[in-house]
């Protein structure tokens, strides 16, 4: 103790942990180090540091026994929005950015659609072109509906010009009688029929609410690679909004 | 008026064809909405004789309620349901 009564400082390696209160080390009392390296451990016990990524890459746990390092994240399962479109009056509403290179399956979220006049059915087609045509024909599907009366109806057809988000009841077409829906386009690259599932829920001309679940099929031996949303006849209206995700590739 | 569709979100005026195909859909469901609100009033009844009058017949088959309840309960679903 002898130096610190004569002001002097301590020799090296004289200063052990119990001598070091607790939260004294601030991070300016610390060694420079490498841009981006985080602090770890290594199999030593030692602290180590975990090497910068690139960019993009996730910080990985390489189980116990080993320092994480970044890495690349893995791919696939992941759900990206592609497309926001603000419905307009406009007879149809189509997405052609369905990209086979980066997504396998598809989603359209419809939030409060309505149509310009009342007693119509929203529906789908979809193009093996590119959006230049829509096939109208060889469409299957059906449709449960459910009212909040408790009544229970079935739609369907085996052939018909389109998909139909529901069959029994149309929509309304008043400002508060919207029309959402989430549709799932499973694989449409392949070149075998393309399957949908929607799961709906609308309020009718008489302010009744509707829920419906359709599943349908494109029947062809022909990639999907652009899809179009209309009614059964007239235009949308500048209500609601339709948006298209990508599920990302699995790898 | 012409009729226009958006395209990613961009509007254009529909084609010529396109035009003329739409006209004809329009027409098509104009032209079927007598047989499409028949059928609409065949389904509704379908579901109400389902859910209230068929329990009502048994019930009536097996003299838990008067004879003509059932009768009386599918005139109600028709008058609740009618023809267009």
């Amino acid at each position: 103790m002898g130096y610190l009564v004569q002001g002097g400082a301590p020799p090296d390696a004289s200063v052990s942990t119990d001598k070091v209160v607790d939260d004294a080390i601030t991070l300016a009392k610390m060694a420079g180090g490498t841009d981006g390296n985080l602090i770890s451990y290594d199999t030593n016990g030692d602290v180590a540091a975990v090497a910068t990524g690139d960019s993009g890459q996730v910080l990985t746990s390489n189980g116990a026994g080993a320092a994480p390092t970044f890495q690349a994240a893995a791919g696939g399962g992941a759900w990206t929005l592609l497309a926001t479109t603000n419905a307009s009056n406009v007879a149809s509403i189509a997405f052609t950015e369905l990209d086979s290179s980066a997504y396998d399956t598809y989603m359209v979220v419809i939030e409060n659609v309505t149509p310009a006049g009342f007693e119509v059915f929203l529906t789908m087609r979809t193009s093996t072109d590119g959006g230049s045509t829509y096939d109208n024909s060889g469409y299957r599907w059906n449709c449960q509906e459910n009212h909040d009366g408790a009544s229970s109806y079935n739609s369907g057809s085996t052939s018909d010009s389109e998909f139909q988000l529901h069959g029994t009841t149309e929509a309304g077409d008043a400002a508060e009688e919207t029309f959402s829906s989430t549709i799932i386009i499973s694989r449409p690259q392949d070149t075998t029929n393309t399957t949908f599932i929607a799961n709906s829920v609308w309020l009718d001309k008489n302010g009744v609410c509707y829920a419906g679940r359709a599943g349908g099929v494109r029947v062809s031996a022909a990639d999907v690679d652009a899809i179009q949303f209309l009614w059964t006849s007239g235009n949308f209206t500048t209500t609601g909004s339709l948006k298209l995700l990508g599920l990302t590739n699995a790898v | 008026m012409a009729r226009t569709k958006m395209v990613n979100g961009e509007i254009f005026n529909l084609t010529a064809e396109e035009e003329t195909a739409r006209d004809a859909e329009e027409q098509a469901w104009s032209d079927g909405a007598p047989a499409r609100a028949v059928k609409r009033v065949q389904t509704y009844r379908r579901a109400a004789y389902e859910r209230e009058s068929d329990p009502i017949f048994f019930k009536e088959q097996r003299g838990e309620v008067e004879v003509g309840t059932w009768a009386a309960a599918i005139a109600a679903i028709k008058a609740a349901n009618p023809k267009p």
